[in-house]
């Protein structure tokens, strides 16, 4: 760099990141993100089935009808993958990435499992949390219910 | 004041001139104009003619040159050649293979590589790049950017004219989505020699400029990913493989010990071809075992390694050539996903189930009439899902027909003799075709492997995604 100063790598990859969700995202999707930064799991709901829908989208899988900005998704999440990376922009080993089930969600929703690999057992519950990756950058976490 | 009025007399051919103003309502004429601004008739003449000509110029009418070169005859549509239209066909033929060996990088430019390629096949096909009828192509770098009218470049370089130009991508099942689109025309009546191209070069890591490439990660992961799952920082899928492998370990039972032996006989099959990446480099059991732990439970020797490679096939309407292999079936099925299932199960793989089911059907097969199969096995629990899926082993138990040997050569059916995606190398936007070639070679006699069971019949599948779609070709050899 020009100026001399290091280049934070971290730092540059969520910006861009950052960059790239305002290209990519719907309006769902913006909601499902947004929702995220304060604290909620907010998804599409189809008011015919009942169910939620991840990642957002604009129809029902099984009955086609548009879905509507669904409430704060509440309850306790299954596990039902979980693993690590050698490699990655970010989530390396020791962080511990996976997918999770819920009973009123057509999808699995992935996000950061934040427990150690080794304590882990597919099928297991678990519940919802914001994980801040840095500021306003936040992604689903899953963790083991707190007493 | 006399002698302005005798020389109006003479402009206007000794009519008297209009009054001044008398124009008033209508347009001046060029010559009113030109009389206005006291020029002598010649000079108005020639500005006249200036004057058209720029007019002209500006139409675009120029004035017939002189050419130094020849022109080129344009013929009319009624004296068009048609024989080359062959109508409505029910069969389509394999009659030309090449593919290059694979490596991390090309060690030529990748233009050169295709034009090879697509010369070398039609070459062995007996045919002259003016005897086909177009081209069918991969991009040739999957999500580089280099795909940009790379279908009408790699045209122009070879010369090749006709009625199909055609580039597709789908990212793993790109080059036999290729295939079945030159297929679909040939089988249509539009053509009748096509050439088949599945390329890729990976250029990642040739940038000197980190933060460059870094910032062009990020891209690549949300235009592949999507929004969600690219916001987890993933490369390569192997993470995702890694939840499916986990899932159908837990389900089946299958053991690390049980995946050591897929990737042995796959290595074991690779040694023997020289095109492969790890041709004529054995591995023991405990090098795998040992291997480092990419995404649990996937090590390094679980995966397959990406790497540059290309393939062509001459696809034609007729049987010509000295080993033209028929396309006897044909199956795609896709899911409605995208890596990770909304619904589907995570332990299985539907799509493959569904084109196999298709692809048998079509042609009238069973998967025991096969005698030689490529599988696109990026990993080595996958290897073991999609035999199961195939039906040539019940769920669960592929990993056990492998330590039987009936996949290997001496067995009833001989899976990926190039050493598949884990021993041979995975160009993915290249590898269904060189899973076709290496079919069709088999098949064809010219493969220099064996033995094989004595049956007419090999499969080559392909996939997207996370096996969210399955593309797959069965091939019969000549007899």
């Amino acid at each position: 760099m020009s100026t001399g100063s290091p280049v934070n790598i971290f730092e540059l990859i969520n910006n861009e990141s950052r960059l790239a969700l305002k290209f990519f995202l719907t309006e769902g999707g913006k909601r499902f993100y947004d929702g995220l930064k304060q604290g909620e799991l907010l998804l599409p709901y189809c008011p015919r089935c009942e169910l939620y829908a991840y990642p957002p989208r604009l129809l029902c899988l099984r009955c086609e009808t548009p879905l509507e900005p669904g409430s704060s998704l509440k309850g306790l999440f299954r596990l039902r993958g979980f693993t690590q990376q050698h490699r990655a922009l970010r989530f390396v080993r020791p962080d511990v990435i996976g997918i999770v089930e819920h009973s009123r969600v057509i999808g699995r929703i992935f996000g950061r499992i934040d427990e150690p690999l080794e304590t882990l057992r597919l099928g297991e519950e678990l519940e919802f949390f914001p994980f801040v990756i840095e500021g306003d950058l936040v992604v689903p976490g899953f963790r083991k219910p707190r007493p | 004041m006399a002698k302005r009025k005798a020389t109006q007399q003479v402009w206007s051919k000794g009519r008297p001139l209009p009054r001044q103003g008398s124009t008033r309502g209508r347009r001046k004429s060029h010559q009113e104009k030109t009389r206005a601004k006291g020029l002598a008739p010649q000079k108005a003449k020639k500005l006249l003619e200036l004057t058209r000509k720029a007019k002209d110029r500006k139409k675009g009418i120029y004035p017939s040159l002189p050419r130094k070169t020849k022109q080129v005859e344009i013929q009319k549509v009624s004296e068009l050649e048609t024989p080359k239209k062959p109508g409505p066909q029910e069969s389509t033929w394999i009659i030309g293979t090449a593919r290059t060996r694979v490596a991390k990088h090309f060690s030529r430019n990748y233009q050169e590589i295709a034009c090879e390629l697509v010369v070398t096949a039609a070459k062995e096909a007996g045919l002259r790049l003016k005897d086909l009828d177009g081209l069918v192509t991969s991009p040739p770098s999957l999500g580089s950017g280099l795909s940009f009218m790379w279908a009408a470049q790699l045209a122009q370089m070879l010369g090749v004219r006709g009625r199909v130009l055609t580039l597709v991508e789908n990212g793993g099942g790109t080059a036999l989505q290729a295939l079945r689109v030159a297929q679909c025309e040939i089988l249509a009546g539009r053509a009748r020699h096509l050439a088949v191209l599945g390329m890729d070069e990976r250029r990642y890591d040739q940038s000197q400029d980190i933060l460059a490439t870094l910032k062009e990660a990020v891209w690549s992961q949300m235009m592949l990913y999507g929004p969600y799952l690219g916001m987890m920082g993933i490369g390569a899928p192997i993470p995702l493989y890694a939840l499916s492998s986990q899932n159908y370990m837990d389900a089946t039972g299958i053991t690390h010990e049980e995946l050591t032996d897929v990737v042995l006989y796959q290595r074991t099959h690779a040694l023997s071809e020289p095109d492969a990446l790890f041709y004529g480099k054995p591995v023991t059991r405990e090098e795998i075992l040992k291997s480092p732990m990419l995404s649990p439970p996937l090590r390094l020797h679980d995966c397959s390694t990406f790497v540059s490679g290309g393939a062509c096939v001459i696809l034609s309407a007729e049987p010509i050539g000295p080993n033209p292999v028929r396309i006897a079936g044909y199956g795609e099925a896709h899911r409605g996903e995208h890596f990770i299932p909304a619904e589907d199960p995570l332990d299985r793989f539907p799509s493959v189930r569904e084109a196999a089911e298709e692809a048998y059907r079509s042609a009238g097969i069973t998967p025991r009439d096969l005698s030689v199969v490529e599988i696109y096995d990026v990993f080595s629990p996958t290897h073991l899902m999609i035999l199961e899926e195939l039906g040539l082993a019940e769920r669960g138990k592929a990993a056990e027909e492998i330590r039987k040997g009936r996949f290997t050569y001496g067995g009833e059916v001989v899976v990926n003799p190039s050493g598949g995606r884990i021993g041979f190398g995975h160009p993915a936007g290249a590898t269904p075709l060189i899973s076709v070639v290496e079919i069709s070679r088999q098949l064809s006699g010219k493969g220099g492997k064996g033995p094989f069971p004595n049956s007419p019949y090999g499969l080559a599948q392909a996939e997207h995604g996370m096996l969210n779609g399955c593309y797959l070709i069965i091939l019969e050899a000549p007899r």
